[in-house]
């Protein structure tokens, strides 16, 4: 799969860039090829958010920017560069330094992402002493003044709390406040919303957002949440089975969906207005296949309602001029005409 | 095409409640401790005897060692020839009982808070390493749990002890070195559980290195286990040391010892029964003092994490 990048990022270095990256995950039963030949870039300021179902290899993706991955999984890139420095080949020590410093993570359940016995001043003040070397009082200040920033009320009497003393939607505020206390360049957030009910949750992406804008952060977002992406990201990447079959700025994906994955998803999305009361929501047939072995072909093609005997071959990567890019054997008219 | 509809219209970022007034971590924990009975009566029980042994032979006019022949066997206060001089009598050689018991309860307390340190951090250690770093250091370390489990340790402490000769040193480090085996077993497997939480990979995700996951995330969490595991296994040794010198392996004569009293007391039982019920009284009281103080912490602990 050829690395996929939009004119665009092409006019500054990405904050974060990442071609043909691969996870594989050593099981009883043979390998896992969890993340096959992944190619992306964001640019800084940019969200790019992964999509795809449960299993399609989305997480693992992001654990393996962030080199967090278990250690039966093996990581194999060709260039997996952050700021400009590489870490496909980077020693531990180097990726150490880099990570909080250059990188940060925020995880889907604040409930259990933060250590009960310690207090959130604890482990905030840490992370800055241990990569700016900075004095208890600086990192105190830091960590007061980002407090405030994500929106917590008396950010001093917090610090001296622990964890079980907060609720889920200020737990995951911390983290955020946490993962920026190094001014970081990229932020990886895997599924940061899903644990939180509604209104939360929109608070928390408000937030995210205006953060972004203010501090010029590449953002990471995998999620599973349509609704979410159509509301934070610049671009899409549209994963499955290990693969991203669909890539393209979030006008583009949700516009003019190419990949029958890709628009089987949208269809699952009911639409006030537009899906009758009572009526059926879209649904893909089968489920993802399995992710051992090699793959031949389309691995969609099992599911896919224009299935046709060419899709036993691997499919073109096919493009337009606008950036927006898709592997599948459908002509583009094809496809839309049987869209209508 | 479906475009899914931003609601443009969330309210701004809610500025959460003020902190609540809630009582410190500290201050609840001590409200739930004064509402476990038992644990406070170990408490009490343990601070009392802790206090009578660290305070009173500072005043207490008897020396222990003193020998006086002419006052042999002489009974407690309550009996009818006791005497207010020997509150608590005196043993076969005419030392003042009292003396001796406190002297030993010294010696007791001792050995517990030594052998525990010991046993504690080698086993903590050990336990810790072998849960965060499975793969072949677990191997080792299971292997080495297992083969200590398979042999009887009283039996080895005796072996060792009649090799190398007995003293309060070898005792405490033969027991410090024995012990640590629960210690290890609990923390295996505390680690193994705290180590699949995310606040682990978040804490790898800021750049910490290993060893600073071990002492800063992985270490305080299991404390909670360890300190409960340390009171247990501190009866234990209490037990076990006065085994040892009821065997004549333990301390050694003239130093006094709750299990030594006993050994020397059991000549003079049916004639002179304060002599073995003393110590063993005191012994007893003491183990389940510990006791009750290591469930208490228990459930303290546990109802702490619920929250």
């Amino acid at each position: 799969m050829a690395a996929v990048l939009s004119p665009s990022s092409c006019a500054s270095t990405p904050a974060l860039e990442v071609r043909h990256l691969s996870v594989d995950i050593g099981t009883g039963h043979g390998t896992v090829h969890a993340v096959r030949d992944v190619s992306f870039s964001v640019d800084p300021g940019q969200t790019l958010c992964i999509v795809g179902e449960s299993g399609c290899g989305k997480s693992m993706t992001s654990l393996a920017v962030m080199d967090l991955l278990p250690g039966s999984a093996r990581r194999r890139a060709e260039t997996l560069r952050v700021g400009g420095q590489d870490l496909a080949t980077a020693s531990r020590r180097t990726i150490n330094a880099l990570r909080g410093e250059r990188m940060a993570m925020i995880f889907q359940e604040p409930m259990t992402a933060l250590n009960p016995a310690l207090t959130i001043g604890d482990q905030m003040t840490e992370v800055h002493r241990h990569h700016r070397r900075s004095s208890a009082a600086e990192a105190r200040e830091r960590a007061v003044h980002l407090l405030g920033r994500v929106g917590i009320a008396s950010a001093a009497e917090r610090l001296g709390q622990y964890p079980h003393q907060l609720s889920g939607g200020l737990r995951q505020r911390v983290m955020i406040a946490m993962a920026l206390m190094c001014d970081p360049d990229v932020l990886i957030a895997d599924e940061p919303t899903t644990a939180l009910d509604v209104t939360i949750q929109a608070q928390i992406l408000r937030l995210l957002l205006d953060l972004q804008r203010e501090l010029g952060i590449a953002i990471v977002l995998v999620t599973h949440d349509l609704g979410v992406v159509a509301r934070v990201a610049h671009k899409v990447a549209v994963m499955y089975a290990g693969r991203i079959v669909e890539e393209g700025s979030a006008a583009q994906v949700f516009g003019q969906p190419r990949h029958p994955y890709t628009r089987g998803l949208l269809r699952c999305i009911p639409v006030p207005g537009r899906t009758a009361p009572g009526g059926h929501l879209g649904i893909i047939r089968g489920t993802v296949p399995a992710l051992t072995g090699e793959l031949h072909g389309c691995s969609f093609r099992e599911r896919c309602e224009f299935a046709q005997p060419l899709c036993e071959t691997a499919p073109p990567h096919r493009s337009d001029a606008a950036g927006h890019a898709w592997h599948c054997h459908l002509e583009k008219d094809a496809a839309m005409g049987a869209e209508r | 095409m479906a475009a899914v509809v931003p609601s443009s219209s969330t309210p701004p970022v809610a500025a959460e409640p003020a902190v609540p007034p809630t009582l410190s971590r500290r201050r609840q924990l001590w409200r739930r401790a004064c509402a476990n009975r038992p644990f406070m009566f170990g408490l009490g029980l343990l601070a009392l005897i802790v206090l009578l042994a660290l305070a009173v032979p500072l005043f207490y006019p008897h020396d222990p060692y003193a020998q006086d022949l002419t006052q042999r066997t002489v009974p407690p206060v309550w009996y009818a020839r006791g005497t207010w001089e020997h509150v608590l009598g005196t043993d076969a050689l005419g030392r003042d009982y009292l003396a001796r018991l406190l002297h030993g309860g010294r010696v007791s307390l001792l050995i517990s808070l030594s052998v525990v340190l010991i046993s504690g951090s080698i086993g903590t250690t050990l336990g810790v390493l072998a849960g965060y770093f499975s793969g072949k250091v677990d191997l080792g370390i299971t292997f080495l749990i297992t083969s200590f489990l398979a042999m009887p340790s009283i039996l080895i402490a005796l072996v060792i002890v009649s090799m190398v000769g007995s003293s309060l040193t070898v005792v405490i480090l033969v027991l410090g070195l024995l012990m640590w085996i629960r210690f290890a077993v609990v923390t295996r497997t505390a680690t193994q559980q705290i180590r699949a939480l995310d606040y682990v990979a978040a804490a790898q995700a800021v750049g910490a290195s290993r060893w600073r996951i071990v002492f800063g995330e992985v270490l305080p969490n299991v404390m909670p286990q360890v300190i409960v595991v340390a009171t247990l296994e501190a009866a234990s040794a209490i037990m076990v040391e006065a085994a040892l010198s009821f065997l004549g392996l333990g301390v050694q004569p003239p130093t006094p010892s709750w299990g030594l009293m006993i050994a020397e007391a059991r000549s003079y039982m049916f004639f002179s029964f304060w002599l073995i019920a003393i110590p063993g009284i005191s012994l007893g009281l003491l183990a389940l003092a510990i006791n009750l103080v290591g469930d208490g912490l228990r459930d303290l602990f546990a109802a702490g994490s619920r929250n």
